[in-house]
């Protein structure tokens, strides 16, 4: 140790560091900035593609065509509290579209829940953050889970995966995936709870 | 000339058979158990930590005769770090489906064993050049045995290959195994690719 010295033994290795962090902090950061939007278009684009799901509408592949569809036909309420869904013809409301969070197995569900007009039968479901046991859990994402709610009413009981029940109060659970299931389900009876106060009582 | 193109070919094939850093040193199990259950993820994820381990090993190699040994390991890890968050801002901006499914996976790249294992046993002790195929080496070393692993535990545990139903393809009648996209399933693939390559083939190599 002795014949470094002060200086190559103290001051050299902390400047060094001191260098290399400066140099690798500008670099994340230039390329940070430089992408920042693009996230936030992403990030934007899949909020507007899960509304515009869990309104029963056919979502468009194309971006542009999303956005387009999303302004003509969904309407933003209470800052984001919750969405109108306007008909394609006249100015009825179709379907209204309630944000919703709770609790999964490994971290927050966060969900978009469709509502028909009477805010007592529900079009679909999507989920726009999760992150469950993939192959068990993530299935939730799975296109045929999500779009079983149509035309059910909650508060739902839970049955076996591919019973595919026609009775308005019973949905799918998945196999393998007992806690995600009820998550899911517990997450879609407090939102029937919420959405008829959020909604009358907001006007 | 020869001579490095004799050692780039040794680095090569060391690290893709007989020193692959998977199930010979048995290094970055802790990602081959996480992410290898969906294909798709596995690819991302395995290109992500080639693009980490070619360049931090470059950079570590370039900046070898000036990083104070006592600081060396922190200064590793920052590089590291570096290359990793650009994969991921990448990801976040170009590829988000993908990175919304990885989640917190692309960030623990960092502790990857086998990138910082490159760097301390390559990078440090050999030039730029032979450093960057190392680390290349090591990325292909181990995606190729990440990407069998997950090859059959998608087959098995969710029936399908890169999302597509196989199994209702083909009209074969096929109960999913849970446990393969479980923790678990990835020690069962794991020991089973381990005891065939050394069992058999390794153990073949030396005999001849």
């Amino acid at each position: 140790m002795k014949q470094g010295g002060f200086y190559r033994d103290r001051v050299y290795p902390v400047l060094f560091m001191i260098i290399l962090t400066a140099v690798c902090i500008s670099l994340v950061s230039g390329i940070s900035v430089a992408t920042m939007d693009l996230v936030r278009i992403n990030a934007d684009l899949f909020m507007k593609k899960a509304v515009l799901f869990a309104a029963g509408l056919d979502v468009p592949e194309d971006p542009r065509q999303a956005e387009a569809l999303f302004s003509q036909r969904v309407q933003v309420k209470d800052d984001g509290a919750y969405y109108t869904v306007i008909a394609e013809s006249g100015n009825a409301v179709s379907a209204v579209v309630l944000p919703a969070e709770g609790p999964g197995v490994w971290g927050e569900i966060k969900a978009v829940i469709g509502y028909e007009s009477d805010l007592e039968t529900l079009i679909a479901v999507d989920f726009t953050e999760q992150n469950e046991t993939p192959g068990l859990g993530a299935r939730i994402s799975e296109d045929w889970f999500k779009r079983q709610f149509k035309g059910k009413n909650p508060p739902f009981v839970l049955v076996d995966e591919g019973t595919r029940s026609s009775d308005p109060g019973k949905i799918d659970a998945i196999t393998g995936a007992t806690f995600t299931s009820r998550y899911v389900r517990d997450l879609i009876n407090t939102s029937a709870e919420q959405i008829k106060e959020l909604v009358t009582g907001g006007q | 000339m020869s001579a490095t193109t004799a050692k780039v070919r040794k680095i090569f094939t060391s690290a893709i058979g007989t020193d692959n850093p998977v199930f010979a040193q048995i290094l970055g199990i802790c990602s081959t158990l996480a992410v290898t259950n969906v294909f798709k993820n596995t690819l991302v994820m395995t290109l992500g930590v080639v693009f980490t381990t070619t360049l931090s090993n470059f950079t570590v190699s370039l900046l070898r005769k000036h990083i104070p040994a006592r600081v060396r390991m922190m200064a590793e890890t920052l590089i590291i770090a570096t290359y990793v968050i650009i994969v991921d801002l990448f990801l976040k901006a170009y590829l988000p489906d993908i990175s919304k499914q990885l989640g917190p996976y692309v960030g623990l790249i960092i502790t990857n064993c086998i990138i910082m294992g490159r760097a301390e046993a390559f990078a440090l002790s050999n030039g730029p050049g032979l450093s960057l195929v190392d680390g290349l080496a090591s990325g292909i070393g181990y995606s190729y045995v990440l990407l069998i692993i997950a090859f059959f535990r998608e087959l098995m545990g969710s029936g399908t290959i890169w999302g597509f139903k196989i199994f209702e393809a083909l009209n074969i009648p096929w109960t999913n195994w849970s446990i393969m996209v479980m923790a678990p399933g990835a020690f069962f693939m794991l020991a089973v690719f381990i005891w065939i390559v050394k069992g058999v083939i390794l153990k073949e190599q030396e005999a001849s």
